[in-house]
């Protein structure tokens, strides 16, 4: 099982069955008993959005278990392990765990406590978005685990890239569908921060984007992808799709866009070849007259 | 000639004249130590008969190939460090001409096999993907 996912659903399910304790004063050796039809009844949005997330958590982990708060082997949870898990998340909160029960929390604890959903949810997010920096902007790896909270600007929409591959800062303007997700991101990081980090609070390497990736596409089924083909992929789509090439290139930031005929348009050309073989015979038949004439044609009957 | 004092000073040479990269700094000092072990184990072990030659080079070509098995890339990325180090002593201490893999007689042709990329089904899967993933980020 995904070792972030469960990490994860390990938060999401102790800090629910601590504000469950704490708002309907029940005893925890009966809420750990709940069935998936005991939804409980929160009063602050706060819990109802953490019950809402653990929820989505729980169901795709353990979509057919009767238990609400199961173990992470889809056992019943034991009091003493909760009490155990309990400490534990308070501790990481810093919050003093000694002589505190779930009843026992002020406002002030649980906001410590919910705040820490972050930390359980940043590999995840680093993924995607490592993801979606590769895949819709093109970035190459290295650049993509050097960046700060500092190099995007999310009102101008750009991100400053750093000491790129020619050793000098570079822009590129935000993709669309990256912009909220970036600027959620971004209000949990402080400044100064790297956008990536590992386990041990060090900024990512190349390697680590390769890894994000390896699991991106492990997670959800794909097969034979690397950083590297994303930005083929870009590229080639941009061309096939009739973006002019001196646009790619600047989307891709080659100085020249000899650098991106080169390493990309040989990439189409299996497809336009033919395209390619199909018009010289035509021309050659007479069925057309030049290459703009069966160009036109092959569009009319499509 | 001392190859060990010329091997001190090659690293500010790569930076400051070629203007390359710390990567490439390292990557080429590691070229040339390379050679310089080569060198060491099969012609000579005294610096000062340290030397670049075509002759020396088709053997240690040779060598790469055949003992250390490696491949028509990985030879000639070993020899970029080397050829930068060659012009480097021509340029700064009037040592021999340069030549190149081709005229020290080494054939080395390399079948270069563009990234391919994905297609297109498949890519847009892959973004549908990352926008769901994304949708969660709050």
């Amino acid at each position: 099982m995904d070792y972030q996912k469960l990490s994860e659903f390990r938060y999401l399910r102790d800090t629910t069955i601590t504000l469950v304790a704490r708002e309907t004063r029940l005893s925890i050796q009966s809420i750990i008993q709940f069935s998936n039809k005991n939804i409980p009844r929160f009063t602050s949005s706060q819990a109802v959005q953490i019950f809402q997330d653990y929820f989505a958590s729980r169901n795709s982990l353990f979509s057919n278990n009767n238990l609400l708060f199961p173990t992470d082997e889809g056992k019943l949870l034991l009091p003493d392990k909760y009490r155990q898990n309990f400490k534990r998340l308070l501790s990481k909160a810093g919050i003093d765990p000694l002589a505190l029960s779930p009843m026992l929390l002020t406002d002030v604890h649980i906001k410590r406590i919910l705040e820490l959903q972050f930390q359980f949810q940043r590999p995840i997010y680093q993924m995607y978005l490592a993801a979606a920096l590769i895949g819709y902007q093109a970035l190459r790896p290295v650049e993509v685990a050097k960046l700060q909270k500092e190099d995007i600007h999310i009102d101008e929409e750009i991100i400053i890239l750093r000491d790129t591959k020619s050793r000098e800062d570079q822009y590129v303007i935000i993709y669309p569908t990256l912009i909220k997700p970036l600027k959620n991101y971004l209000a949990h990081i402080e400044a100064g921060e790297p956008l990536f980090i590992r386990a041990s609070n060090k900024q990512w390497e190349r390697k680590d984007v390769y890894r994000a990736i390896k699991n991106f596409c492990k997670h959800h089924g794909f097969r034979n992808i690397n950083p590297r083909r994303f930005r083929a992929t870009v590229a080639t789509y941009m061309i096939n799709n009739g973006i002019p090439i001196n646009y790619v290139s600047k989307y891709l930031r080659h100085r020249d866009a000899a650098t991106t005929i080169r390493h990309y348009v040989g990439v189409v050309s299996k497809k336009e070849s033919r395209h390619t073989s199909q018009a010289f015979h035509s021309i050659l038949s007479g069925q057309a007259n030049s290459y703009h004439d069966f160009d036109s044609k092959q569009a009319d009957g499509k | 000639m001392n190859i060990n004092q010329y091997l001190e000073e090659y690293p500010d040479y790569l930076r400051g004249v070629r203007d390359a990269s710390e990567n490439t700094v390292k990557e080429y000092l590691h070229d040339v130590q390379r050679y310089l072990d080569y060198f060491n184990s099969h012609v000579s072990a005294d610096p000062e008969k340290f030397e670049i030659t075509p002759k020396h080079l088709r053997n240690y070509v040779a060598y790469l190939r055949d003992v250390l098995l490696n491949d028509n890339t990985t030879v000639e990325r070993r020899f970029h460090g080397i050829s930068a180090f060659w012009q480097f002593l021509y340029l700064q201490y009037d040592y021999s001409t340069p030549v190149s893999l081709k005229n020290c007689g080494i054939r080395n042709v390399i079948k270069r096999t563009p990234t391919q990329p994905i297609s297109e089904d498949r890519y847009k899967l892959i973004l549908e993907a990352i926008d769901h993933g994304l949708s969660k980020i709050k």
